[in-house]
C-alpha cells in the first residue's frame, strides 16, 4: 500500500464545507473526499502552530510541552516561537523509517521554514522540491518594482512595520507571477502530480504534500476573491496584524475573511487536481490518503485576528484531519476522538504493518476505520502554543499562561463558540484540568 | 609583476582573435581603455562610500587548468582577464579539504583545520573529518555585513551545502540551484537506464552507478545550455544584480559546484578538446588507482573536465559583462577561488583522495580584483588561503569582525606591502591526512606521520620524486614545526 499525506496550512475546520458549519466556503474537492473518508470532528494539533505541528507530524512525537527549546538558538532569520526548531537530530522521523522499509519516499513544500536546510524535515525523502518563496522566506532581493506594490496593502495598525516587512520580502518574491500555475498552492500540488506519476510504477511510495496556502499572505487571482467579496477599493488586508482586531474595520475584517477563503477555494481547487490524477494513475486503490491541518486562523472572532497565543478558541486550535482508506473503511463516517497531529506517524505505520519505534508517541488511529476504538482511551487533551498551553474533555475548554494564570474557562456544551468564561465561577474545574491535563500530560511541571 | 594595463573586455578581444573555437566564447566588445585608472581610493571606508563584495567560489578549479598561470590544459579567457585586473595568486592553497571544509573556511575566516570537534550529522554520507555544518558559536562574514547594513545574496548549486542540517544560508537571502550530482532532487529511478548504461564501466562500484541514475534523473529534459548548472547559476546572479544595485552596498557569493564532476557539458564544450571518440563515457571517475581506465578514457574523461571549466569560464564572463554594464566594477570588490582541485592520472590517481595530495589536488586559483585597480595584473606567492577571504574582505571595508579569526588580511598585498603576519610556511588538511609546505619542501603524511612523503618543489615541482626516505629531519621538522604547530599542539584522533 502506498501513503500520501497532505498537509494543509491554516485551514479552519469551519470553513471546509464537509464540516457543514455556518462559516463552509467553497471546497468541493475536500467535501468529496471527505465523503470518502473518516472525518475527524474534534481534531486538534497538539501544538501550534506551523513548525511545531509538523514536527509532531513528522516524528509521532510531541512537541509540546517545548522542552528544550531556547531563545538563545533563535537567530535573526527564526521564529521565536516555542517549539520553533529544526527536528531535532536524535528523533526518527516517518520518512526515515519507511525509507528503510523499502518505500520510495518524496516530499515537496512551501512552508516556512522547511526549505532552509538545517530544519531537517527533508531527512529520509528520496526525492524533495522546496517551492520557494512564501511569506518572508528570504528567496529574492527587494527590487524597487517589488517596492511599488507595497502601497495598495498598507492597512497600519499596531504591528503595521512587521506586516509591511514581511509583504516587501513577498512581493520581491512573487514578482512576475502571470498564470495560476505560477501560485504556490498550484505549484506544490502540481509538483505532487509529477511524483505520483514518477511513484506509480516503482513499488510502494510515500508521498507528503504539504501545502502553505491558505496561510498569509492572502493573494489569489481575483476571480476567486469575487467568489467571496466585491467592490472593495481600499488597500488590501491581505496580512493580518496577529493581535486584537478592534483597530481594524468591519470592511476590512470582513474583506480579509474573503481573501482566505478565496485562497482556501484555490488550494481546494489544486488539491482537486491533484486528487483527479491520484485517481486517473489508478491510485486511490491501493493509496492511503492522509490529510490533515495545523491549526486555524481568527478573523476577529473574541476580537482577536490572527493566531495569538493568548485567544486559543475554536477558530484557532480546531482542524481538518481526515484519513482515506483504499478499501473504503470509515467512508463518509464521522469520529469525534480527539485525533491529533502526533497521531498521524504511527497511523501510517500500523496501517503498513511496520512496528512504531519506542519513542514515537501518538496513537493508532486505523481501529477507528472499523469502528472501533483506538488501544487508549483519550478523554481529554492538551495542546501548546508558545507561552499558552489547551486543554479539553468532553464538557470543558480551558486555556491559560503556561505558569497557569489567566485561565479562561469554557462550557463547551452550552457554549461550543466559547463566548462565555466561567473560569471565575469554576475555581475547582480550572484546577482540576490544570494538574490533571496539563500538568499529567506535560509529565510534570512546565519548562 | 607586470601590469597588462588591459581591460578584462580588452583582453578578451586580442585573446579571441583568430583563436580556433574562440567563436563559442563570445564576449568582445570595447571597453573604456582607462577604466581601472580611474577609480582611486575614494572607493575605500574612509572615502565614505562602501564597496559592494562579490564572493565567486568555483569548486574543484584546478590551477593549472586556468589559462593565467600559464597553462593551456583548458580556455579559460575570461579568468584570463579577470586576472589581468586582479592580483593574482601563486601559491593559494585551501586551508582544508574538501568542499565543505574548505567552505567553513571562507564563510568563518576560522580554520576547519585540523578538523577538532568534527562530528557528522549521523544522516550525511559524507563522512571525512571536519565536514560538518558551521559550527553555531562560529559568526559568518555574511552575518557580521548583515550588521554593516549590506544585503547579502547567496545563490549555489554546491549540493552539499542544502543537506539536513547544513546552515550556510546563514545571514543570506540565498537560492539552491537544484540537482548536481547526488542532489535528492527528482527520484532517481526516474532516470534513462541507456544513458546511465552507456556511461559505467565493468567493475564500477554500484556508488557510481547510483551517481549518476540520480544526476541523470534530475537533469532528464535538459535542452539548452542555459539549462546546465554554470550557465543557470551565473544567470541568476545576473539577474539578482540588476535588482541589488539598487540597494547597495551588497555582498553577492555566487557558488559554482562545476567543474566539479559529473562532467557532461554540451557536446560543443567536449569537442574543443577531444573528438574521434566512440565508447563509454567517462562522466565520472572511480576515485583511487587510474590503472581502470585505457589510456584514452582517460584523455576523454580529461578533456570532458576542461570542456566544463571552458563552460564555467563563459557564465562566469557573462556574470562579469553584466556587472561592468552595470558599472558596478567601479564600487565592487570581487574575489575569486577555488577549494581544491582534481586528479586525472597524474601520479597514478584519479579523483581527490586524501592520501594523493599532490598539486593536482591542492592548487587552487585565487583572485582579487580591487575596483581601484589596486594590484592589477599583479601576482604575489604569499600562502594565500580560504580563511584569508573574510578577514580580507573585512579588512578592505574597514569593518572589524565580533571576534578573531584565524586568516590574515590579505590586502595589504594589493599595494605591495605584506599582510600582518609571515607566513614562511603553510599547512592544510583532508581527512586523515596532513599537508605541508615552506619554500623549499612539500611534505603529507596521515595524521600520525606515517605514509609520509617530501618532495623539494624548487628542483622538482610537479612533485615526482619522494625523497622522504633520505630527509628524515626535514620531515621531522614539518610534522613537528609546522603542522603540530598550526594545529596547536597535537592532532584529533578519530
Amino acid at each position: 500500500m502506498n501513503v500520501v499525506l497532505v498537509i494543509v496550512d491554516s485551514l479552519r475546520k469551519d470553513h471546509v464545507g464537509a464540516y457543514g458549519m455556518e462559516r463552509a466556503v467553497r471546497t468541493p474537492s475536500l467535501d468529496a473526499l471527505a465523503g470518502e473518508s473518516l472525518r475527524f470532528t474534534r481534531a486538534y494539533p497538539e501544538s501550534i502552530p506551523s513548525i511545531p505541528a509538523r514536527r509532531s507530524i513528522h516524528t509521532g512525537t510531541r512537541t509540546w510541552p517545548f522542552r528544550g527549546w531556547e531563545l538563545s538558538n533563535v537567530n535573526e532569520d527564526d521564529v521565536a516561537l516555542w517549539g520553533w526548531e529544526p527536528i531535532p537530530e536524535e528523533q526518527t522521523t516517518l520518512a526515515e523509517i519507511l525509507v528503510g522499509e523499502g518505500y520510495r519516499t518524496m516530499f515537496v513544500t512551501d512552508t516556512l521554514h522547511q526549505f532552509r536546510a538545517d530544519y531537517n524535515f527533508h531527512r529520509g525523502f528520496q526525492a524533495f522540491e522546496f517551492i520557494r518563496g512564501q511569506e518572508r522566506d528570504l528567496y529574492m532581493p527587494l527590487s524597487p518594482a517589488s517596492q511599488e506594490k507595497i502601497e495598495g496593502v498598507l492597512i497600519g495598525g499596531p504591528k503595521a512595520s512587521h506586516a509591511e516587512e514581511i509583504m516587501r520580502q513577498y512581493f520581491a518574491n512573487t514578482l512576475g507571477r502571470e498564470r495560476e500555475e505560477d501560485w504556490f498552492s498550484p505549484r506544490v500540488f502540481s509538483k505532487g502530480m509529477e511524483f505520483l506519476r514518477a511513484a506509480r510504477d516503482a513499488g510502494p511510495f510515500f508521498l507528503v504534500v504539504d501545502n502553505y496556502d491558505p496561510h498569509e499572505p492572502w493573494d489569489t487571482p481575483d476571480e476567486y476573491i469575487s467568489l467571496y467579496s466585491d467592490g472593495y477599493e481600499d488597500p488590501e488586508p491581505m496580512i493580518p496584524s496577529s493581535g486584537p482586531s478592534d483597530w481594524m474595520t468591519e470592511p476590512q475584517i470582513e474583506r480579509m475573511r474573503a481573501r482566505y477563503s478565496a485562497e482556501v477555494t484555490m488550494m481546494d481547487r489544486w488539491l482537486g487536481r491533484f486528487l483527479d490524477e491520484m485517481n486517473g494513475l489508478g491510485l486511490m486503490e491501493d493509496t492511503l490518503l492522509v490529510f490533515v491541518s495545523d491549526h486555524g486562523h481568527a478573523f476577529g472572532e473574541h476580537g482577536f485576528v490572527g493566531k495569538v497565543s493568548a485567544a486559543m478558541y475554536p477558530e484557532l486550535t480546531d482542524i481538518t484531519f481526515m484519513i482515506r482508506d483504499p478499501n473504503g473503511r470509515g467512508a463518509g463516517e464521522a469520529s469525534d476522538f480527539f485525533a491529533s497531529t502526533h497521531d498521524v506517524a504511527s497511523t501510517i505505520l500500523s496501517a503498513l504493518g511496520i512496528e512504531r519505534p519506542e519513542a514515537m508517541g501518538g496513537q493508532n488511529l486505523g481501529a477507528l476505520l472499523d469502528g472501533g476504538e483506538p488501544e487508549e482511551p483519550r478523554p481529554h487533551f492538551t495542546s501548546g502554543y508558545h507561552d499558552h498551553v489547551w486543554t479539553r474533555d468532553g464538557r470543558y475548554a480551558m486555556f491559560a499562561r503556561n505558569d497557569g494564570s489567566d485561565a479562561r474557562l469554557f462550557d463547551l456544551e452550552a457554549d461550543p463558540n466559547m463566548d462565555r468564561d466561567i473560569a471565575p465561577a469554576n475555581r475547582d474545574v480550572v484546577r482540576r484540568m490544570w494538574e490533571g491535563y496539563v500538568l499529567e500530560d506535560a509529565g510534570g511541571p512546565l519548562p | 609583476m607586470k601590469r597588462t594595463g588591459l581591460t578584462r573586455k580588452e583582453f578578451l578581444k586580442a585573446a579571441g582573435a583568430g583563436a580556433a573555437g574562440m567563436a563559442l566564447l563570445g564576449g568582445a566588445g570595447c571597453g573604456p581603455a582607462d577604466r581601472l585608472q580611474a577609480f582611486p581610493d575614494e572607493y575605500l571606508p574612509s572615502g565614505g562610500s562602501r564597496m559592494n563584495v562579490v564572493l565567486v567560489i568555483v569548486d574543484s578549479l584546478r590551477k593549472d587548468h586556468v589559462g593565467a598561470y600559464g597553462s593551456d590544459r583548458a580556455r579559460t579567457p575570461n579568468i584570463d582577464a579577470l586576472a589581468g585586473e586582479s592580483l593574482r595568486f601563486t601559491q593559494a592553497y585551501p586551508e582544508s579539504m574538501p568542499t565543505i571544509c574548505a567552505r567553513r573556511a571562507i564563510h568563518t575566516g576560522l580554520r576547519t583545520f585540523p578538523f577538532k570537534d568534527w562530528s557528522t550529522p549521523k544522516w550525511d554520507q559524507v563522512t571525512l573529518q571536519g565536514w560538518q555544518p558551521i559550527p553555531s558559536d562560529q559568526t559568518t562574514l555574511a552575518e557580521i555585513l548583515r550588521e554593516e547594513g549590506y544585503q547579502n545574496l547567496l545563490v549555489t548549486d554546491t549540493l552539499h551545502m542544502f543537506r539536513p542540517s547544513y546552515n550556510f544560508q546563514r545571514g543570506f537571502t540565498f537560492d539552491f540551484i537544484r540537482g548536481q550530482q547526488t542532489d535528492l532532487y527528482k527520484p532517481s529511478w526516474t532516470a534513462p537506464e541507456e544513458k546511465v548504461n552507456e556511461s559505467l564501466l565493468t567493475g564500477n562500484p554500484v556508488a557510481v552507478g547510483a551517481q549518476l541514475r540520480q544526476y541523470f534523473a534530475n537533469t532528464a529534459g535538459r535542452e539548452t545550455e542555459e539549462d546546465w548548472f554554470a550557465p543557470q547559476l551565473f544567470s541568476r546572479a545576473s539577474r539578482w544584480l540588476e535588482v541589488a544595485r539598487h540597494q547597495q552596498p551588497f555582498f553577492l557569493v555566487v557558488d559554482s559546484y562545476d567543474p566539479h564532476e559529473p562532467w557532461d557539458p554540451p557536446e560543443e564544450y567536449v569537442n574543443l578538446y577531444d573528438d574521434g571518440y566512440d565508447g563509454f563515457e567517462p562522466y565520472t571517475p572511480v576515485y583511487g588507482p587510474v590503472d581502470y581506465l585505457t589510456e584514452r578514457q582517460l584523455t576523454r574523461m580529461h578533456a570532458r573536465y576542461s570542456a566544463e571549466v571552458t563552460m564555467v569560464d563563459r557564465w562566469l564572463g557573462r556574470f562579469l559583462d553584466g556587472m561592468d554594464e552595470l558599472g558596478l566594477f567601479e564600487n565592487t570588490l570581487l574575489i575569486f577561488l577555488s577549494d581544491h582541485g582534481h586528479a586525472f592520472g597524474e601520479h597514478g590517481i584519479v579523483g581527490k583522495l586524501p592520501s594523493a595530495l599532490w598539486p593536482e589536488i591542492t592548487d587552487v586559483p585565487f583572485l582579487i580584483r580591487h575596483p581601484g585597480g589596486k594590484g592589477a595584473g599583479q601576482t604575489s606567492d604569499f600562502y594565500a588561503s580560504t580563511h584569508d577571504v573574510a578577514p580580507t574582505i573585512l579588512g578592505m571595508l574597514g569593518v572589524e569582525p565580533p571576534g578573531p579569526m584565524d586568516g590574515q588580511d590579505l590586502s595589504a598585498l594589493l599595494d605591495g606591502g605584506e599582510p600582518e603576519e609571515p607566513r614562511p610556511h603553510f599547512t592544510s588538511g583532508y581527512d586523515d591526512r596532513v599537508w605541508a609546505r615552506d619554500d623549499r619542501y612539500v611534505f603529507f603524511s596521515r595524521k600520525d606521520g606515517t605514509e609520509a612523503r617530501l618532495y623539494d618543489v624548487r628542483e622538482d615541482p610537479e612533485m615526482n620524486n619522494d625523497i622522504a626516505g633520505r630527509r628524515q629531519d626535514v620531515l621531522n621538522r614539518m610534522f613537528n614545526d609546522y603542522v603540530l604547530e598550526d594545529a596547536g599542539g597535537s592532532l584529533p584522533e578519530y
